[in-house]
């Protein structure tokens, strides 16, 4: 192995970099990255970006040594016969690969159509932050992690939101209990939310407006936060078509796409598994290990193990900073660890639901020992 | 001697302690008990220098930095 391509740049691509330095790899490494910016954080996107506190040249990831970063240089095509990647602007040979080319914000106005906002990269905050210094109105239609963030943020700013969902802000992704702890604090801030039953949609270009069933919201900003797509059209013609599904791009639980054995995946382009069962896993905890995963593979393909995907996610809202580990949503009769009698609500916990994972609201726990607390209960349960 | 000396810079103000960098290189990142980010070397030892990459790469927050240390 003496030239790994990392067709991507985010942080599975710049995990993927450094775990290769960081396991004694001497060859050629290039990140080939759509973005016109080095690889950064989105975490802060939606908070401190979006309010100004945080400017996007703090959000940098820094690279391993003797990376070559490309950027403006999107993957368009891989041939599996040469062994090479096609970009926009050239063509990289490789021994070993890693496809992270993320994903992108889902859309619901059709193409061509101006004025619907989304928030996925630096450029889409700056814009939000912008938007936000001359708005006082603004809708919101997805009410999952993104848009509630982006939510708590606008509001902090004087701006009046409201969310527009199918279901209960949070509640698919949390389950009830959860749900209803953060958006009684969020209607506290004075969020609204309008629950829609049949239709939503965008009305007019450029967009001025949501329909929601029968009902039209105006607004000076209108943004869509209905999730992601993951970027996998550019290989749905070639080699890895077979791969290519609307969830995203197959692979093992070792990161490697099946069938091109110099092949791995990580991050937000990746459902594992295979069909019915394959499964998105788009959170960042998930991109770093599946990135260090898609490392190993490529230089020890006799040692690999499947990963074990550390289940862990967190949010911070309206005043809340809230970590997840297990299997979310959390349904059913919840034990309070601290305090011993906590209600929906409050603002201050660690949870557990039994066998199915933990929550912490506001305590400070950090990963490490949050991660032993929740095997603790795992194998408790078992 | 000639081997570039290395050390971690973090921005306390961006710091929220999620530990993702201990779980990536424990010989050099680790939260204590207050849930305090601690670096255990300064200077990085050389053969942890790619670890504590992995892991300043792995911030959420890219409140980690891996920089030269001054002699």
């Amino acid at each position: 192995m003496r030239r790994i391509v990392i067709a991507g740049g985010s942080v599975a691509a710049a995990t993927a970099a450094g775990r290769l330095r960081a396991r004694g790899f001497e060859g050629g490494i290039a990140i080939l990255s759509a973005e016109s910016s080095a690889p950064y954080t989105r975490v802060p996107l939606s908070k401190s970006v979006v309010t100004g506190e945080t400017s996007v040249d703090e959000l940098e990831l820094h690279l391993a040594e003797d990376v070559e970063f490309h950027h403006s240089s999107p993957a368009i095509a891989i041939e599996l016969g040469r062994r090479v990647v096609r970009t926009t602007v050239d063509e990289h040979p490789f021994d070993g690969l890693v496809i992270a080319a993320g994903a992108r914000a889902r859309r619901l106005a059709p193409r061509g159509v101006s004025g619907e906002r989304v928030l996925r990269d630096q450029g889409d905050a700056v814009t939000l932050a912008k938007d936000a210094a001359f708005a006082t109105t603004a809708v919101i239609v997805g009410a999952g992690f993104l848009g509630m963030e982006l939510a708590s943020t606008l509001t902090r700013l004087g701006v009046q939101v409201t969310l527009v969902d199918f279901t209960p802000p949070l509640e698919r992704l949390l389950g009830p209990w959860l749900a209803q702890t953060m958006w009684t604090r969020a209607s506290e801030c004075g969020a609204r939310f309008v629950r829609a039953a049949r239709t939503v949609e965008l009305v007019s270009d450029p967009v001025a407006a949501v329909r929601v069933d029968d009902r039209y919201l105006e607004a000076d900003i209108i943004v869509t936060a209905a999730g992601d797509v993951p970027n996998t059209e550019w290989l749905s013609s070639g080699d890895l078509a077979p791969w290519v599904t609307p969830v995203g791009l197959e692979v093992d639980g070792c990161a490697r796409v099946p069938g091109a054995d110099c092949v791995t995946a990580a991050g937000d382009i990746t459902a594992v598994g295979r069909g019915a069962d394959a499964r998105r896993r788009p959170h960042w905890t998930n991109a770093v290990e599946q990135a260090q995963a898609a490392a190993d593979a490529l230089l020890d393909p006799a040692g690999v193990a499947p990963y074990r995907p550390c289940p862990y996610v967190w949010t911070e809202q309206w005043g809340l900073a809230a970590k997840f580990s297990g299997a979310l949503p959390f349904t059913g009769d919840v034990e309070s660890l601290l305090p011993e009698d906590a209600r929906p609500g409050e603002h201050e916990f660690l949870l557990r639901w039994p066998g199915q994972g933990i929550a912490a609201i506001n305590h400070r726990i950090s990963l490490p020992r949050f991660q032993r607390l929740a095997e603790m209960d795992t194998s408790n349960a078992l | 001697m000639s081997e570039m000396s290395y050390r971690v810079e973090i921005d306390w103000a961006r710091c929220e302690a999620h530990g993702v960098c201990e779980v990536q290189a424990p010989k050099v990142y680790r939260l204590n008990d207050d849930d305090e980010l601690e670096i255990l070397q300064d200077p990085l030892n050389p053969q942890d220098v790619a670890a504590a990459r992995t892991g300043a790469a792995a911030c959420p927050m890219a409140a980690a930095r891996i920089v030269p240390a001054t002699p």
